[in-house]
This record gives C-alpha cells, structure tokens and sequence, in this order.
C-alpha cells in the first residue's frame, strides 16, 4: 500500500478525513464549485463529501472553458440532483451570459428559477449576474428574472431593459444589491424596478444608457449608491439628475452625473462623499447637514466654480479637492486630527490666484493641509510646488 | 448566581486534560456552549470542557479576549481573526475547527473553515492529498473513472501524475 510522501509541512496523519461530516461541509462551504467538485478524487472517503454541500457557485466566465452547452449541462444536473435528492440549497450564485443568438441559456434559466423558488423556500442568498456578449447589448433578460422573488443580488451587463423585460416584474422584498452596468434602460423603467425593490442597500449604476433620470427618496434602506457615466464627458449624452435623501446612505459615489440635494437635508449616516465631475446644484450641499460625515472627495466638479460652498461635517477625517481653479470652500468641522489634501492644476500665473489660495488655505486651518500644484504651461517651472502649507 | 453589579464575572474553564483558565463571563459567552451553562446557572464552580484539550481551551481564550475587545466594527474583527489565524499550521487549526464547533462560536468556526479552505485552494490534487496526508485509495482505474465524471473541473489545471 502506498504511502502518501511527506514533506517538511504536510501532514503523516491523515486528520482532516477524519473530521465530522459537518464540519468538512463547513470547510467546503469555502470552496469554488470546481474546486469542491475536485475533492472526489482525493480519495475513496472524499468521493461523495461535495454532492450535499448547501452552496452551489456556477460561474460560465470563470472556469468553463469548454463549451457553453457543457456547462449548461452541468448546471442543470446538478440543480436536478439537488431537486431528486430534496437536498437544501442555502446558496445559490450563477454567472451566465444570454445572447439572442444562444436561446438554450435563457430558456434553461427559465425553468431553474422556478425549481429553485419551488424547492428551496429557505434559501438564505440568491446572487443571479446575466450578461450579453453581443456589442449592442440590445438582448432582453427573460422575464423570470424579474419573477424570483428570492433574488437578493442581481446583476444586469450590458442587455436592455424595457417595458416588456419587466412586464410582470413582482416585489422584491429580498433583494439588497442590484448592479446595472452598461445597460439601455429609461428613468420610467429603472424607476419602476426601484419602486419593486424596497430593500435595496446596495445601488450601482454604471454607464448605463438612456437613463437622465434617478430618484431614489424611497429607498429607506438604501447605503450605498454608486453612479459612473463617463459616456457624457465624451459623447453628447445628457447628464444623468440624481435625486437622493436616504438618510440611511452611508456611501455616495457619483461620477458624471447632476446631483440634486434637497436643501436643508440631514445625511446622518453618511461617512464617505465622492463627487468627480458634477455639474449643479453643489450650492444646495452649504445648506445640508452630514453629521457623521468622514471622508469628502471632490474632482473637477465645475459646479462650484463661482459659488462658495459651505460644509457641515463635524467629524471630517480627510478632505480631497482635484481641479483647474481654486474654491471656496470651508468647513464646520470640530474634528481635530483632519487632513485635506489639495492638487490644483492651474493655468494662470500666480498673481491671479495666490489671494484664492490664501483664503483657501485659511478655511482649512484647522487642519493638516498637503498643497501640490502644477502649474501647466509658460515653461516656467517654477509653478511646480509641492509640500505643506499650514493655513496661516 | 447572582451577579454582583459593578464587577466584571469570571468564569473557570477547565480543559479535557485538567488545566484551569480564567476568563471574563462577557467574553466566555461568545461560545453558545458555555453561555447555555451560564445561564442554565451550571458556571459556578468549574465549567468542564470535556472535548478541549489545555493547549487549544488557551487559543481559544487569546481569541475570545481579542475579538470581545473589540468595539462592534466587522472589518476591525476580521482583521483581528486574520491575524489570529495566520500563523496557525493546520494542525492547530483541525484542533481549533473542533473546538469551536464543539464550543459553538460560529464566528471561530467560520474563520477557521474558511482559512482551511484556503489552504486547498487552486492546488492540485496530488498537492492536496501530501498537505493534509490524505491516503488515495483509489486504483488508478477508479481515478481516471471519477475524473472523467466531472472532467470540467479539470479543464486549464495541471495534471499531477505523482500520486
């Protein structure tokens, strides 16, 4: 009989074999699908340890090389064996792709979420990600993603979402993270999904097309939201107007879009602000409170060229500002250890706006302030200064 | 017992192999185990631990103080069970899944269940059975038989043809 080698850090004692069936099931629980499934090979006690694991990750980008029908096939096996066996599914993640062109993926797919919802109405986590592949991205999602009710993560690439995707869409009541990237969507549309998803915590929109529009007052729950659209820094597209006040938001993170604070608006919990190159209604913050407000990030926001912005954040832990002219802001803040670091890229020659920049470094002197500027053209190097001023 | 107001409880934790600990009542009852007994009123003498042994029951307190130390921040508790785990071979690791199962602390039990995983990860076969000596008492037959059942999982991973 053979031996298993030793060497200076394995083991001679075979001792996880030996570990109660759940505690192995704990520690596969870790595991990818492939990986898990593997482990029948290891020996004749391991063969059949992964078939009744509770969590089931099928994943067509990360690890079917081979063709799509095959992992179709397994995928549709193995929720068959689990649905023969009445075993539990506690967690199912599937990454798929659905093309016009490759009809089986979304015809399978609408007859899994059934299953699943049929057999497994304790399922703790149902994270679902569908894409296209095609360039248009103008593939529907078939319409019994948009009836499974036990989804809590749902992820949409680059497909389009219309009236007829979410014809008969039904209530949310689980879902707490819906990321839409690269998807053709209107603000009626994505307006009607949100009003489905009340649970919602988590909000990512990314460079999503045709969408001018996002109001999310009425997600109580919502913590954080994140927007990108670059495509309107280059194209002609309009910019999208984002309308929050969850005062459950603890994270914002908007790029390229118009924000629209209500005046007057308490962020209690909001600790993390980045704002990169929003256009209106900045104004509007001086007049809001963020009482647990830590981190303000601002880059090339336009919007507060002219006006002076004021902001109400006792608790400030670190203040960035990136942009070609200097602002007027200043800070309520009763923190003591801040630090704000400015990176100005300017134009114009140091009289014009060494004044701004006095008073700039005195609003923030309760801080610790890190200065770089570069200075662009003149060919005069000496524009280039970097180290710290300390507001005086 | 009746708790006294004012000063922290302390508990006495006795291992299978008869060494005592002290431990705050507050971070003991992070083990569903022991906090049953707490309050079943069985904690005044000396709570037995008849599946632990003296080494791991140690362990086990260094990690009950730490995380019950820290103030309600998951990352902040994360970092600490990572840095409480990383040095630890698997030995002590099978000893320490056993323990928090038997002790049931799901927090430990999942660190630790995570961090075993961790080692099998992205391994080959071959590797997996030396690391844990894990005796392949299959024929060469049988093998290839249960490979090819599930060949997906061993599309793009390097063969090991030393088991």
């Amino acid at each position: 009989m053979k031996r298993a080698r030793v060497e200076d850090d394995s083991n001679s004692v075979d001792r996880i074999s030996e570990l109660p069936q759940g505690i192995l099931q704990q520690i596969l629980y870790h595991l990818s699908q492939d990986e898990v499934v593997r482990t029948s090979v290891l020996s004749k006690s391991w063969r059949y340890n992964w078939c009744t694991r509770p969590n089931l990750n099928f994943s067509d980008r990360s690890f079917f090389k081979g063709s799509k029908q095959y992992f179709l096939s397994v995928v549709h096996e193995t929720l068959q064996r689990y649905r023969d066996q009445r075993l539990c599914i506690e967690e199912f993640h599937l990454s798929i792709s659905l093309d016009d062109s490759d009809p089986a993926s979304a015809s399978l797919l609408e007859k899994w979420i059934p299953t699943l919802a049929t057999t497994n109405k304790g399922m703790k986590k149902f994270c679902l990600s569908i894409r296209s592949e095609q360039g248009s991205g103008s593939t529907h999602p078939p319409s019994v993603v948009f009836k499974a009710e036990l989804l809590q993560d749902l992820r949409v690439e680059n497909l389009t979402l219309d009236r007829k995707a979410i014809d008969r869409i039904i209530l949310f009541n689980h879902l707490k993270r819906l990321h839409l990237l690269d998807v053709c969507i209107e603000a009626e549309i994505f307006q009607k999904i949100i009003s489905r998803c009340p649970m919602i915590e988590d909000l990512l929109v990314e460079e999503c097309r045709g969408l001018r529009k996002i109001e999310v007052n009425d997600l109580h729950c919502l913590k954080d939201l994140y927007f990108t659209n670059y495509e309107v820094v280059e194209g002609d597209e309009e910019c999208c107007s984002i309308e929050i006040y969850p005062p459950s938001l603890e994270t914002i993170d908007v790029s390229y879009g118009n924000l629209r604070l209500n005046k007057g608006a308490v962020f209690c919990n909001l600790k993390h602000l980045y704002l990169r190159g929003v256009e209106l209604l900045l104004d509007r913050m001086s007049s809001c409170k963020f009482p647990s407000l830590e981190y303000l990030v601002i880059g090339y926001c336009n919007g507060l060229r002219g006006i002076k912005l004021f902001v109400d954040a006792p608790n400030m832990v670190g203040f960035s500002y990136n942009g070609e002219f200097i602002p007027s802001i200043s800070f309520a803040s009763t923190s003591i250890e801040w630090k704000s670091r400015i990176y100005l890229h300017l134009r114009d020659a140091p009289s014009l706006w060494s004044v701004k920049l006095r008073k700039l470094l005195k609003s923030l002197s309760q801080s610790q302030i890190f200065l770089w500027i570069n200075q662009d053209d003149d060919g005069d190097g000496d524009g280039d200064g970097d180290g710290d001023g300390d507001g005086d | 017992m009746a708790a006294e107001t004012g000063t922290p409880t302390t508990l006495t934790l006795k291992s299978n192999d008869d060494e005592l600990f002290s431990v705050a009542e507050s971070a003991a009852i992070l083990s569903v185990t022991i906090r049953n007994m707490v309050e079943d009123g069985c904690a005044g003498g000396v709570i037995p631990l008849d599946n632990v042994d003296g080494k791991t029951l140690a362990s086990v307190i260094t990690y009950m103080n730490g995380i019950s130390a820290i103030p309600a921040d998951e990352e902040k508790k994360k970092s600490y069970r990572d840095k409480f785990l990383s040095d630890k071979d698997f030995e002590t690791l099978a000893d320490m899944v056993l323990a928090a199962n038997y002790l049931n602390m799901s927090c430990l039990m999942d660190a630790v269940s995570a961090k075993i995983a961790q080692v099998m990860e992205k391994k080959s076969v071959g590797w997996v059975r030396r690391k844990f000596g894990i005796e392949n008492d299959y024929t060469p037959e049988e093998e290839a038989a249960v490979k090819e059942e599930h060949k997906w999982t061993f599309e793009g991973v390097e063969t090991d043809d030393d088991n």
